[in-house]
């Protein structure tokens, strides 16, 4: 690599890490990585490893918020001792982890269609087909059903934390929250102003904050309204307040996936439906996969089903699904994947000459505040 | 300060100064004379000087005698100074304050429509309390309420949900010694927290009242421990004349849990367990340099994962860094608690430190026994009796010889022999396990049995579904309207726990009540300490329980319960998005 190539390289445990400062827009999976440092500044950080293959990993950092900085550090701190703890095919390892300047910086496996949350907004607007559902949902139980075997609850299964790469491999990400079940009454307590983001996805009894606590069963049903998300192509509950969402999710209101058969019964109760996308008007999904999502999102904790029960279940059981590999959701997600500039991920990454400038720009000293 | 402390103790004040012998023996080691103030309870009556009640002078003994003396020579004196100047005013009721104002409100607001009191808003500051409040309240309603347009006619009868501040208000679920507390929910991160309320008015009339609340803001907002109540938040609105702060939600205290046992004891694991964690609580305290100074089972509270939280540190001391021991010399606190150092009135200063440790050791006296190991009605012999009688061990219950140990260490008149926090984390039985069925075991059946529903549940439904107004028929015939609840529960009882096994009380506990009680069968009698209940509250029967609200099925419950019935609510919803379709109500699903 010539000089002005890379802006500087750190060797940390055997590999180097080059970076700069690409800017690229956060969200759009073509792009090679992002990261944010602890001082809120995005820079484009591409890792590159000279001596081991993959060559490109993604990396990433905590995202931007509103909360204190610290914060933000210890929870980056948290999910890393987390991630450290697991090892399973369908969970995102950490591959290194430093810090540099006033960043903290993740490498982690280059994911590179983004997370599933990237993929329903920027291609799929009205939901993913049934087929790339199944693919996806017993993978995740898979990760799941480790996590629970192991008494965490992961507090933090939603689209955005999944992630797909070109192969159809699904890995679950986003361990910031994860907790360990206590250990006399195999249930968890703790409930705060941190979980903010995700307020939207949490079970009721989480929400509730009573004395029952809540158990693994939590996660299954953040896993209902994550599938529930990816299907219909809209956040359930986005349109309501918070303390709305509250009121209808503790009198058990719940989404349901979006097809003929359900807009029939929505029909039946008085609802115009001919605003509805003839996409969600034409489609029809097996009862078998009606009954899945009800189960996850049932009211009462105990009802659920645990994570190794659904992925015996009559949808992900059936014969059309039992054999499912990740390649087989690759195929059913039906991206164009010339959108995605893999060739990127094949080879050395080509950087644009940068000013001299742009280095100070990227990591600005100004003091923390 | 408001000058106050002078114009306002001095008509309800008494000063009392010990005997003579004790102030000649020491009178060498003391920088000044031998005097101590006290600043007493003005609560409190003294049933042996009850003729001198009125007496605004002040009073000393000196060589027997009663002697008067101009208190400016004594307010110089640099000897310990005690205020016990926390009492709460029981008779207030904000409900019908409320009520009342707002009729004064509609009225205010109809005259003004007709155009006859307009020149009543020109007000001069010294004008009548009424419109005072009709001010405020007119303030009150466009500040709080944006949802709300203010409409005349059913001023009286309908109640809307309030939200203040980015919180939804609940039911109150305790009091404190500045006014109430209760429960809310943050609109935005939903979660639960408890609103201590304090009134301008209150604040005022309690001795170092606004000192207190901010010395408590200033130390709270430094803390951070598992076993420390953490501050969220505080605001202030001067138009209502409140000061609210905003704490992490708790179920009740310790006190309130004891209340409930027949035999208002705690069983020893469960009071190992409490002790250890007010122990570890009591040591982050101290290491961050802080003197709590009022240790006592109303102080301590209970989170929803019983984890034990101190709080009110109104009257907790911030010790200099320059300073080697815990020394200090303001004395406050409730006065069981109270150790002799600070009440014997013959020290200049005391252990801050040790003194919380004597206070965490009769808290756990009062835990295991559910007895004070000093106690007296009157708190001249209380404070006589806590410096010089020897600790008696409660007879009700059977302490094992370690306990015993720990509790005589603990209550050691001498506060350079007493434990220290860290050596009684050393004792053999803080390291000590108890069985599973009386310690932890009785916990977890608390926390099993155990059901704290929130109690905006109803203003929830109030504000997304409508809620109607109750019509019923009274003796007349006539229909009555009333007025819907906001709130579900409120603090604890004995629905909280249902099914939960109580302790029941031995002839043992009885016996020892009645003994306690034989000093005291003048009617004058007063508790000498605030907050401290002077009987049991009687446990009342599962039967006789108004709103029973069954854990985990809180949905089911409330469509019984509440007036507007679930069809009616789904359909309201149906129209509001197209993304209705998506949600289907429960009833469907199962």
């Amino acid at each position: 690599m010539s000089k002005d190539r890379h802006l500087f390289a750190i060797p940390a445990n055997f590999f180097i890490y080059c970076v700069f400062n690409r800017v690229v827009k956060q969200g759009n999976p073509t792009h090679l990585s992002w990261i944010c440092d602890v001082a809120r500044q995005r820079v484009t950080l591409c890792v590159s490893n000279r001596r081991v293959s993959p060559r490109f990993w993604r990396t990433t950092c905590s995202n931007e918020s509103l909360r204190h900085e610290s914060i933000i550090f210890e929870e980056t701190q948290r999910e890393a001792t987390n991630l450290r703890l697991m090892n399973h095919p369908n969970i995102l390892e950490l591959n290194d982890c430093f810090v540099l300047e006033n960043s903290v910086y993740q490498i982690t496996p280059a994911m590179n269609l983004g997370s599933l949350f990237d993929i329903v907004l920027n291609y799929k607007k009205f939901g993913i087909n049934e087929k790339a559902t199944a693919g996806i949902t017993k993978q995740v139980l898979d990760a799941l059903a480790y996590l629970h075997q192991r008494r965490y609850i992961h507090r933090d299964v939603k689209p955005k934390h999944i992630l797909i790469d070109s192969n159809g491999n699904v890995k679950l990400s986003g361990f910031r929250f994860m907790i360990e079940l206590n250990a006399h009454l195999d249930c968890v307590y703790e409930f705060d102003a941190h979980l903010q983001n995700q307020i939207y996805y949490l079970a009721p009894e989480v929400l509730a904050q009573n004395m029952h606590g809540y158990t693994v069963k939590s996660d299954i049903y953040m896993l209902g309204i994550t599938i529930c998300e990816a299907i219909n192509g809209v956040m359930p509950f986005a349109e309501l307040d918070p303390l709305e969402m509250l009121h209808r999710k503790l009198n058990g209101q719940v989404p349901r996936p979006v097809d003929m058969t359900s807009l029939k019964d929505d029909e039946a109760l008085g609802i115009d439906i001919s605003q509805r996308p003839r996409e969600h008007l034409t489609r029809q999904f097996s009862q078998e996969m009606h009954d899945f999502i009800a189960n996850c999102l049932l009211y009462e904790p105990m009802h659920r089903n645990s994570a190794a029960d659904l992925k015996e279940s009559t949808w992900l059981g059936s014969k059309a699904y039992r054999d499912l590999r990740p390649t087989d959701v690759s195929e059913a997600l039906e991206l164009d994947y010339t959108h995605f500039d893999l060739s990127l991920w094949e080879q050395e990454p080509v950087i644009p000459p940068q000013p001299e400038q742009r280095y100070e720009i990227a990591f600005d000293y100004s003091p923390l505040s | 300060m408001e000058g106050p402390s002078s114009a306002a103790a001095a008509a309800n004040t008494k000063f009392i100064v010990p005997d003579a012998d004790f102030s000649s023996q020491i009178s060498d080691g003391r920088r000044n004379s031998g005097r101590v103030t006290l600043n007493v309870d003005p609560d409190f009556v003294d049933v042996d000087q009850g003729g001198s009640e009125d007496d605004s002078d002040d009073e000393c003994f000196e060589d027997g005698q009663l002697i008067r003396e101009p208190r400016r020579s004594r307010e110089n004196d640099a000897g310990v100074k005690m205020s016990i100047g926390h009492y709460d005013d029981l008779e207030e009721d904000e409900e019908e304050d409320e009520e009342e104002q707002r009729r004064r409100f509609a009225e205010g607001i109809r005259n003004i429509h007709q155009n006859k009191q307009q020149e009543s808003f020109d007000l001069e500051p010294e004008d009548s309390d009424a419109m005072r409040q009709l001010v405020n309240t007119a303030m009150m309603f466009n500040t709080d309420n944006q949802f709300q347009r203010i409409d005349f006619e059913p001023v009286g009868k309908r109640k809307t949900p309030k939200i203040i501040e980015g919180y939804l208000w609940g039911a109150q679920i305790g009091t404190g010694s500045y006014g109430k507390v209760k429960e809310v929910i943050d609109t935005f991160t939903l979660t639960r927290r408890a609103a201590k309320i304090m009134k301008y008015d209150k604040l005022r009339k309690i001795t170092n009242g606004w000192e207190n609340i901010r010395s408590e803001m200033a130390i709270l907002r430094r803390l951070n421990h598992k076993n420390v109540i953490k501050l969220v938040e505080v605001f202030n609105i001067p138009t209502k004349g409140k000061v609210y702060m905003i704490f992490e939600y708790c179920i009740g205290s310790v006190q309130q849990l004891l209340d409930l046992e027949p035999a208002r004891r705690l069983s020893i694991g469960e009071s190992h367990a409490i002790f250890a964690e007010l122990c570890h609580g009591l040591n982050y305290l101290h290491s961050k340099r802080i003197s709590h100074k009022d240790i006592k089972p109303g102080n301590l509270l209970v989170a929803i994962d019983f984890t034990i939280k101190i709080c009110d540190f109104g009257v907790a001391e911030q010790i200099s860094i320059f300073q080697n021991d815990g020394t200090c010399t303001k004395v406050n606190g409730t006065p069981k608690f109270q150790p002799p150092e600070c009440v014997h009135g013959n020290h200049s200063f005391f252990d801050g430190y040790k003194a919380d440790m004597w206070s965490a050791g009769v808290t756990l006296y009062n835990l295991v026994s559910g007895k004070y190991p000093f106690e007296k009605p009157v708190l001249l012999k209380l404070y006589e009796c806590i410096g010089t009688e020897p600790l008696v061990m409660p007879t009700n219950v059977l302490l094992s010889n370690e306990l015993q140990d720990l509790l005589r260490q603990l209550l050691e008149k001498d506060f350079t022999r007493r434990l220290g926090c860290q050596e009684t984390m050393l004792h053999p039985w803080f390291m000590s396990s108890f069985p599973e069925d009386q310690g932890l075991g009785r916990i977890m059946e608390r926390m099993r049995t155990g059901d704290r529903p929130l109690t905006m549940i109803p203003s929830m439904m109030a504000l997304y579904d409508g809620l109607e107004n109750e019509v019923e028929i009274d003796e007349d015939g006539k229909e009555v309207v009333l007025l819907p609840r906001l709130t579900i529960g409120g603090e604890l009882d004995h629905d909280t726990f249902r099914g939960f096994k109580y302790l029941e009380a031995t002839p043992a506990d009885q016996l020892l009540d009645g003994a306690a009680d034989d000093d005291a069968l003048n009617p004058m009698r007063r508790p000498s300490s605030r907050s401290m209940p002077t009987s049991a509250p009687v446990p009342q029967p599962i039967d006789a329980v108004t709103t029973p609200v069954a854990p985990s099925s809180a949905s089911a419950e409330f469509a019984d319960a509440s007036p507007s019935p679930q069809p009616k609510k789904s359909r309201q919803r149906k129209k509001r998005s197209i993304f209705a379709c998506i949600f289907r109500s429960r009833t469907d699903s199962v």
